[in-house]
């Protein structure tokens, strides 16, 4: 009984937030209160959460911290920027990014087959700053430190500019979550709590992390497309290092093993920017002392705050 | 092969095994054989090169030189995954469960299934039934006590339906009554044609459970028969006791 009433509660919850996701536009246009900037806010909302969701599976469930997930998001940006600006069409073009974003993601997880907890860390850093100093310096291609404009967007359309992030994201979250339920993202989970046990029954560590960072590829690269024909523009600012700490403080902020917690942890964060919006200098510093009493006090995120036990 | 003449046939097999770290030779020259239903207890002093041997039969750790045959078929140097695969289980002598997954995922994720379904309680009922886990099932492993914990861990060997386990002293840290029981359950997992080689320092444990005793000291092996026969082993009283010990006298 208590079960079915869990349940329940889920699906009010869930149904809920699909329908304030659905109205949250028309509200926005009838309140009217600065309504450029709430549209802005409720776009990039969903792409925080698919980016936050590539965390999910690299870092919530095979326990591999990342500081490269802007990086791979910049592959995807990147990737659909220079070939859809160059008359290439745009599924193909978004097809091919994608493409590039799950290679990036194999090589940032090659080194997680023999490093571990913070050698890893270090290294996906690494990663982060390679893919930066090559797009700032690789002018021909990217166009260097100006970013690349002009890029075709859906984000003058009214409905499917609206709508589209927050569809893909409710699609990746669903995603997400059934991996969790399932024996792959299980083993995943086994392999983040005691990587020689899970070799030792059997389990392939080395293909269930090569999936996992496949897999986180594609979320962030999807994450990365979207911003890109979003705003109709790529910067390499938009994908430093500096993002990639701000996305991982935001997931394990919110809980980075639950899709729930990711949710939370994007709209805190959105919270949290307008709230510094004067102070951009010291946003850093403010990530890393949340992150730091985040893994103190909280280690399961603010979600865990909520869960029953 | 009929199921009968495989009985018969040597299930695993170790030979002249080696294993060196750096100038220090852990494991040396080390063979051994053992058929189905067999239990042998591989003892010795502490730094004998147990582990070791374990960690190379398991895949944990590959040999510098020396094969391992597993029924027939020569396995040296495979993935512990493999090797798992094969039929080779194995626990750990500090236990190694996936802390923050159920007792229900622990034992489900040794046994092949499609990746794409969820773990389900029908599929290991038995193992889970036969270890007296079922009230736990839906535990978090991590926040079980000891003794519990141990139970999961062969319970989760055995549900990979292995023909042989490799149990890493199996009652370090149980009580006398704890231990009793486990030579209990030892003998009947023996009974469903599977091997069991065990390192123990409990030797009521060891003597008990064994049809077959393995001494190791030093990376060597030094004496191999029955409880009976290693009991009077000189060599074996030196190697714990040092030498010039005197022979114990025979309490019985």
């Amino acid at each position: 009984m208590k079960r079915f009433d869990s349940k329940l509660a889920s699906t009010i919850i869930a149904g809920s937030f699909v329908a304030l996701i659905a109205i949250a536009p028309i509200l926005i246009r009838t309140i009217g209160w600065r309504p450029g900037y709430v549209t802005q806010v409720y776009t990039i909302i969903p792409i925080w959460i698919i980016s936050g969701l590539s965390l999910t599976i690299i870092t919530g469930y095979v326990g591999q911290i990342s500081i490269a997930q802007a990086a791979l998001m910049g592959l995807g940006a990147y990737g659909t920027a220079i070939l859809s600006t160059r008359g290439v069409p745009i599924p193909f073009s978004v097809g091919a990014a994608l493409t590039v974003a799950i290679i990036g993601a194999m090589i940032l997880g090659l080194p997680t087959l023999r490093l571990r907890g913070p050698y890893f860390v270090v290294t996906s850093m690494a990663f982060n700053g390679i893919f930066y100093e090559i797009v700032v310096n690789w002018i021909d291609v990217t166009r260097g430190p100006n970013g690349i404009s002009n890029v075709p967007s859906y984000g003058y359309l009214p409905v499917i500019g609206t709508y589209l992030p927050w569809g893909v994201a409710l699609g990746c979250m669903a995603f997400v979550w059934y991996l969790g339920q399932t024996r792959l993202g299980k083993s995943m989970m086994a392999v983040r709590d005691d990587e020689l046990a899970a070799g030792a029954i059997g389990l392939r560590v080395v293909f269930i992390k090569s999936i996992a960072f496949i897999l986180s590829g594609v979320l962030a690269g999807t994450a990365g497309v979207l911003l890109g024909h979003l705003i109709g523009y790529v910067s390499p600012e938009f994908y430093n290092i500096d993002q990639s700490v701000f996305l991982l403080t935001m997931a394990l902020l919110g809980g980075v093993r639950k899709i729930e917690g990711v949710v939370m942890g994007a709209i805190v964060m959105i919270i949290i920017q307008e709230v510094l919006q004067g102070f951009v200098y010291i946003q850093l510093l403010f990530y890393g002392v949340t992150m730091l009493a985040v893994i103190l006090f909280v280690p399961q995120g603010l979600v865990s705050l909520f869960e029953r036990k | 092969m009929t199921a009968q003449s495989s009985n018969d046939h040597t299930l695993l097999e170790v030979s002249s095994l080696t294993k060196r770290f750096g100038g220090v030779t852990a494991v040396d020259q080390m063979s051994l054989a053992m058929r189905f239903r067999e239990v042998v207890a591989l003892i010795g002093p502490n730094g004998a090169g147990k582990t070791t041997l374990f960690n190379m039969v398991s895949g944990i750790s590959k040999p510098n030189s020396g094969d391992v045959f597993f029924q027939g078929n020569r396995v040296t140097g495979l993935p512990s995954w493999r090797m798992a695969e094969l039929g080779i289980g194995r626990t750990f002598q500090n236990i190694r469960l996936f802390g923050d997954l159920t007792v229900l995922e622990n034992v489900a994720l040794a046994r092949k299934s499609s990746w794409f379904r969820s773990l389900k309680l029908e599929d290991i009922k038995e193992v889970i039934e036969r270890m007296g886990l079922i009230e736990f099932a839906a535990k978090t492993a991590g926040s079980l006590p000891y003794g519990l914990r141990r139970r999961v861990e062969l319970a989760r060997a055995l549900s990979g339906r292995p023909k042989v386990i490799l149990l890493d002293e199996p009652t370090a840290g149980m009580n006398p009554t704890e231990a009793v029981e486990l030579v209990g359950i030892m003998r009947d997992i023996v009974k469903s044609d599977i091997g069991l080689l065990l390192i123990e320092h409990n030797m009521r444990v060891a003597m008990g459970a064994a049809d077959r005793v393995v001494v190791m000291n030093l990376g060597r092996k030094i004496a191999e028969g029955s409880p009976e026969e290693i009991q009077q082993n000189s060599a074996v009283i030196q190697a714990y006791l040092g030498e010039g010990s005197e022979k114990p006298a025979n309490d019985e």
